[in-house]
């Protein structure tokens, strides 16, 4: 990132969190990469797609890259969010042979948002050879470097850090992680890596290394409190940003993603 | 460059060559027409054929195409990238060299002499070692048996793959075949496992040595049994004997990467083993992994010793090559340090109860440095080449030149 000369000038990626970019001085800032961890069922999903969706509305192009989660289901889940796909050109892709052809067919009026189904891709090619465990890294690295010199994209979503675990066996995490962070800082990405907590909180991720890493940390909880079930939001950490650390409800309320109450407990 | 002798004569570097691309550990010795050749490779997966004077003869490009989809499942900078050192030998009885390698792309090539390939195979799996040769079958012809991906693949001298053995994890040390009762072929993997299997695939006893494993075994005879001996990255070096027991550990501070070297080089009519580490240390030991002497460079040592008389005194030096830009040759004896200086501070003036003073040795065997030679940048190779006679080092560093230095008499 060039040096800037007044902090005014800093791009930000607002989070389309009504009520959360005001306390990160009006967003992430671009080409950081932050992790988004939760444990199941915490909305990391929806809300690191909703970055994507309404970026791509303002016509700067996103990769969301689901390992595990097929696109159907992902795309069915937003479209039941009330997400309008019409205002953005939605390209899915199942399958690695058509990544250059759907490129090619972009609809250029439109920002773009490349949802890449990883999971139908290993149906597709599970007779492949694939004994090196760095192939699907490969895979990952490769798809966003098309996707980046020839669609001219601005941001990732990798869903999920533990996914890609599975996939590719990290014999030095500590090297191999800090390689994977930095090809993501040399493209030039927004990125949020979807990192899944355990259910006891107790760690940001697998590693522990990826918190150092990464530039920014988002955690999202589910809080019970007496018979009701709040999700809660929180900026961990936030590089090159003044942010305000307290703890938010996350509501999703008429196609919009709100935070509230900042460091108030809204049950009482 | 630095110069820095101890001793009578003095190493002089002979020709450079800039092979514009990082080199792989260590170089192979070729002949050619009669003539001995160096053949390097290059993590650009190329292999060069350099004559005596160190002019480019040949360059074969490792190229393989992939189709739309195979391609994003590789790592386009380093897919064609040959990881270790090739290998040269006359795999087809023609009285010729054919060199042998691998590449991260899984393809084992075979080439002669004249840059020309011969065939190559299909691993299936990346190659990051050396092969290795020997007639594992007795069927009269070598089979060449290489590390790729979680297999050890024994392929014909045809080209033609005879078996795959599939182990747990990647296999990134080169094989060492160890004929003792009965043939058997021993090699590490990236979990630690030392494992030996015969010809026929069967397992015949395997070791958890607990870490990577990228040095391969080297085997001796000891007690009229054969022993096995092999480094790991923990830095533990562990000889075994041909059933797989152990016999003795050495542990190093460092990782150990290569194989380690064994001769005798003190002149005391038994071999010696000669260890490079991380820990930037040269360790000389015993064949029962006692230590006889040791020597500090000031950086990581990864490439294998070099046992040789290099000033052709009638006995024998090491040779290392380490990360700290040096070569170093030291003598094969070792020489005697005090912990004092007589004359200066006498014995009784040492720190410590008086009762250690006499129970303690008054200093140790150490390595004693002969000669050391700078180059321009870490060193991740050495080899000897025979030139007319004359003992000839080839040193390969990571920015991609190979040197050639020789002992010359005052």
């Amino acid at each position: 990132m060039p040096l800037v000369k007044d902090k005014h000038e800093i791009h930000r990626i607002r989070t389309y969190v009504n009520g959360l970019d005001e306390h990160l001085q009006g967003g992430i800032p671009a080409n950081h990469i932050t992790l988004m961890c939760g444990a199941a069922g915490t909305m990391k999903s929806s809300v690191t797609f909703n970055v994507l969706f309404h970026e791509a509305v303002n016509g700067n192009n996103g990769l969301y890259l689901s390992l595990e989660q097929s696109a159907d289901s992902l795309i069915t889940h937003m479209i039941n969010m009330d997400y309008d796909f019409s205002r953005i050109d939605l390209i899915v892709v199942r399958e690695l042979s058509e990544l250059s052809a759907k490129i090619q067919a972009q609809d250029k009026t439109k920002g773009s948002l490349f949802v890449v189904d990883v999971g139908c891709i290993r149906k597709e090619i599970r007779d492949m050879q694939t004994d090196n465990n760095k192939s699907w890294l490969n895979v990952m690295k490769n798809v966003i470097k098309k996707i980046k010199t020839e669609a001219n994209m601005k941001l990732f979503v990798l869903d999920s850090l533990s996914a890609l675990y599975v996939l590719t066996r990290l014999e030095n995490p500590r090297i191999e992680l800090f390689m994977i962070f930095e090809f993501l800082r040399d493209m030039k990405l927004t990125s949020f890596l979807i990192s899944e907590m355990p259910l006891d909180g107790s760690k940001f991720s697998e590693y522990e290394i990826e918190d150092f890493l990464s530039d920014g940390i988002i955690v999202i909880r589910l809080t019970p409190f007496r018979r009701q079930v709040v999700r809660e939001i929180s900026i961990v950490k936030m590089r090159t940003t003044a942010c305000n650390n307290d703890i938010f409800s996350l509501e999703f309320k008429n196609g919009q993603f709100y935070a509230l109450y900042g460091g108030q407990n809204p049950l009482l | 460059m630095g110069l820095f002798s101890q001793n009578s004569g003095r190493i002089t570097e002979g020709w450079v060559f800039d092979a514009k691309a990082p080199l792989v550990a260590g170089c192979a010795v070729a002949d050619r027409n009669g003539q001995p050749h160096v053949i390097v490779g290059t993590t650009k997966g190329t292999i060069i054929c350099l004559d005596q004077q160190g002019h480019e003869v040949w360059t074969y490009h490792a190229e393989e195409q992939f189709t739309e989809v195979e391609s994003f499942f590789v790592d386009e900078e380093r897919v064609h990238g040959i990881d270790a050192p090739p290998l040269v030998a006359d795999i087809n009885n023609d009285g010729k060299h054919e060199i042998l390698f691998g590449t991260e792309a899984g393809i084992l090539y075979c080439v002669s002499m004249d840059g020309k390939l011969i065939w190559k195979e299909d691993c299936k799996g990346t190659i990051r070692a050396s092969p290795e040769v020997a007639d594992i079958n007795s069927d009269g012809h070598p089979e060449i048996l290489v590390g790729a991906g979680n297999k050890l693949v024994v392929v014909q001298y045809t080209g033609h793959t005879l078996f795959e053995y599939i182990g747990d994890a990647p296999v990134e040390s080169v094989p060492c075949v160890v004929k003792a009762g009965k043939t058997i072929i021993v090699f590490g993997n990236n979990n630690g496992q030392l494992t030996a299997i015969t010809p026929s695939q069967e397992l015949v006893w395997q070791r958890e040595l607990r870490d990577k494993i990228t040095a391969a075994p080297v085997a001796f005879k000891a007690n009229e049994e054969q022993r096995v001996i092999v480094g790991t990255l923990g830095g533990i070096v562990v000889c075994v004997s041909e059933h797989g027991e152990p016999v003795w550990d050495f542990k190093t501070e460092g990782s150990v990467y290569s194989k380690v070297a064994i001769g005798d080089i003190n002149d005391d009519k038994q071999s010696e083993v000669v260890i490079s580490s991380c820990d930037n240390n040269v360790y000389a030991l015993t064949l029962d992994g006692e230590r006889v002497w040791s020597y500090q460079t000031d950086f990581w040592i990864t490439s294998t010793p070099i046992i040789a008389d290099l000033d052709n005194d009638h006995h024998l030096e090491v040779v290392v090559g380490s990360y700290d830009h040096n070569i170093y040759v030291l003598d094969g004896q070792g020489t005697y340090v005090l912990d004092y200086v007589p004359g200066l501070s006498g014995i009784v003036h040492q720190a410590g109860h008086y009762a250690s003073t006499l129970t303690s040795d008054p200093g140790e065997q150490t390595g004693k440095r002969l000669y050391k030679y700078r180059v321009e940048n870490m060193v991740v190779g050495c080899s000897l080449l025979e030139n007319h006679g004359k003992p000839t080092l080839v040193v390969s560093t990571k920015e991609g030149h190979v040197h050639t230095l020789t002992h010359e008499q005052q």
